[in-house]
């Protein structure tokens, strides 16, 4: 059984899924039923240090950058419209190949051309992150984000970080205004 | 306390309270030609209303929980309103998860009209028993094609309710929108009454049908009403009845003889046939045109039946069987003496389909001086059975053929 967290909870992966050493962290929402722009929602990872920043600009994993330099953390792609069933978009990392200096992975979601469609997530339902135990597909830790937002464009959905020996997932539904490059800035990206 | 200005996607917790007002606008109040309605889908969890009762418009004014009533017109004192919902959040089934707020344009599509043709579309919450508006909701209108659109959703969300803005729909109207939640309706329809039957209970035991005590009125011009057929069956023997009062009251003597005269008023019903494969006529007293029921075009005029065993005024006979074989049917009725008063001969169709809700069409609109009136359009519709509102009046024959591109060749005829 899932863990079902609300905004700012956690628990610990490794002690739900013991001998855990490969998670997909899926992200889904609901495709627009109405007529208009699709909702097109990108998910990011962000590898991150100590202090809460990237190494460089290489640990910021998205559409364009799937796969971080050592290979551990790879986004398997983009759905543009959220149609189909299950996740819409997975990132698959593998725990025992993430680097020792790397102590948290966040990842958020932005509408992409949010201002010109005039989207945000209030407008987008069912909107969550997961955790999958990619060992035998069974979920770990579920948050649905459903009213922790509203008019944001960018959000943090969650983060995975280390605790010790163990790897814990916490809920954030942190929201950010300005899309993607704030946000990305906000953890030490250079955004051109 | 300060009114909370909502924009797309957010939303507000709402005090508590034992009745709000949803009160629904848009600017210009009233345009030409544009037919602008409020209505309330209240939907489970899944986005679906748990049974055609949730829809809650003009035609359908209170939900079956009682909790949800349409307003045609905003209490005194909300002046800037067109219509409203007044909502007893306390009594809103436990299974009914939000209320969604809805805005259509009757036939914007077919008539070019769009929510992006009006300045300003706005739905408020107010709390009626001090009239302050709690929050408010300008639709960005800018731009928009659609013309069906949930303006906002009053929903529960751990225990208490809340309102969102929405502000998403529809180019195609009300038909894709109610589909949307559950409710199937025909196309090009405003707000047609729901009656779809249900899917027949499996075999056996075979359920007796409910007697139905309903009936389905179809209340605008080209609103419309789609019948599906049983399985394995087909729609048997339908009726189509005109009824009028055929001796209107003289109301003050010479205000009655302006009006219809002594006379009583004669309507002769009839109607324009077209088939499948291309053959089309017409069937009407004059020239004894009746038709035929068993054998093409699948239409009688029920005109020479005397056998009293069936309803008053005059009767057309489709058999509902043959649907497959036919295209449309236009029913009209003429006035061919007289001054042409729809006024006050009052007439009513019905069309009496076995197992099935009647449809009332009512000539509630009545044009002066035009002796031809084309009531309701039946047509095939990949066979399901549509009824569609007309009531619209011609001169004569010529025109009505000629609005609906019929192709009759026409010449003039007396009933002598």
């Amino acid at each position: 059984m899932a863990v079902s967290l609300s905004k700012g909870g956690n628990v610990s992966l490794t002690k739900e899924a013991p001998g855990l050493t490969a998670i997909d962290v899926g992200l889904g929402w609901d495709a627009r039923v109405t007529d208009g722009s699709a909702f097109d929602l990108d998910a990011s990872a962000f590898l991150l240090n100590e202090g809460g920043k990237v190494r460089s600009d290489a640990d910021f994993i998205f559409y364009n950058n799937k796969t971080s330099a050592d290979g551990s953390i790879v986004h398997q792609g983009d759905n543009q419209t959220g149609s189909g069933d299950g996740d819409d978009e997975v990132v698959s990392i593998n725990l025992s190949n993430v680097p020792a200096d790397v102590l948290k992975v966040a990842f958020s979601v932005t509408i992409h051309e949010a201002e010109a469609r005039k989207q945000n997530f209030g407008q987008v339902a069912n909107a969550y992150i997961r955790v999958v135990n990619k060992a035998d597909g069974k979920e770990i830790a579920r948050y649905d984000l459903s009213e922790d937002y509203s008019t944001e464009t960018a959000m943090i959905f969650g983060e995975i970080y280390r605790n010790g020996g163990e790897w814990k997932f916490k809920a954030i539904g942190q929201g950010f205004a300005d899309g993607l490059g704030p946000l990305a800035k906000n953890f030490g990206v250079n955004i051109g | 306390m300060a009114v909370v200005v909502l924009t797309p996607g957010a939303n507000v917790g709402i005090p508590e309270c034992s009745r709000i007002l949803v009160a629904v606008g848009w600017e210009p109040k009233s345009v030409a030609g544009m037919e602008i309605d409020a209505s309330v889908f209240m939907v489970k969890a899944d986005g679906k209303v748990p049974d055609d009762g949730y829809f809650v418009f003009y035609g359908a004014q209170s939900s079956p929980d009682g909790s949800v009533r349409f307003l045609p017109s905003p209490p005194t004192g909300f002046a800037s309103d067109v219509q409203a919902f007044e909502v007893e959040p306390g009594k809103v089934s436990a299974d009914v998860e939000s209320i969604d707020v809805c805005v259509t344009l009757h036939e914007g599509q077919v008539r070019g009209q769009s929510f992006g043709s009006l300045t300003g579309v706005f739905a408020r919450l107010v709390d009626p028993s001090s009239g302050h508006e709690v929050a408010r909701f300008d639709l960005p209108v800018a731009g928009m094609k659609e013309t069906a659109i949930t303006l906002a959703k009053v929903y529960r969300r751990n225990g208490q309710w809340k309102i969102r803005a929405v502000g998403q729909g529809f180019v195609g109207g009300l038909a894709p929108l109610a589909r949307q939640y559950g409710v199937d309706v025909a196309d090009d329809a405003s707000t047609p009454p729901p009656v779809q039957e249900k899917p027949a209970p499996p075999p056996p035991p075979p359920a007796p049908k409910p007697v139905s005590l309903t009936k389905v009125t179809l209340e605008k011009r080209g609103q419309s009403v789609s019948l599906e057929k049983k399985a394995g069956e087909g729609f048997g023997e339908i009726v189509f009845n005109l009824n009028w009062n055929q001796r209107p009251e003289k109301k003050g003597g010479f205000l009655g003889r302006i009006l219809g005269g002594n006379k009583g008023i004669d309507l002769d019903l009839g109607c324009l046939w077209e088939l499948e494969d291309g053959d089309k006529g017409v069937i009407q007293a004059l020239g004894e045109a009746w038709g035929e029921y068993r054998s093409e075009p699948f239409i009688r005029h029920a005109g020479d039946d005397r056998t009293g065993a069936i309803a008053q005024g005059e009767n057309i006979r489709i058999n509902g069987d043959k649907l497959s074989k036919i295209k449309r049917i236009l029913v009209f009725a003429f006035i061919y003496e007289g001054v042409p008063n729809w006024a006050a001969a009052d007439g009513v169709a019905t069309v009496k389909v076995p197992g099935q809700h009647d449809i009332e069409v009512r000539l509630d609109n009545p044009a002066s001086g035009q002796g031809m009136c084309a009531i309701a359009l039946i047509e095939n519709d990949k066979g399901k059975l549509k009824v569609t509102k007309e009531e619209q009046y011609f001169r004569g024959h010529l025109d009505m053929d000629k609005a609906y591109r019929w192709g009759l060749r026409w010449v003039a005829g007396s009933k002598n």
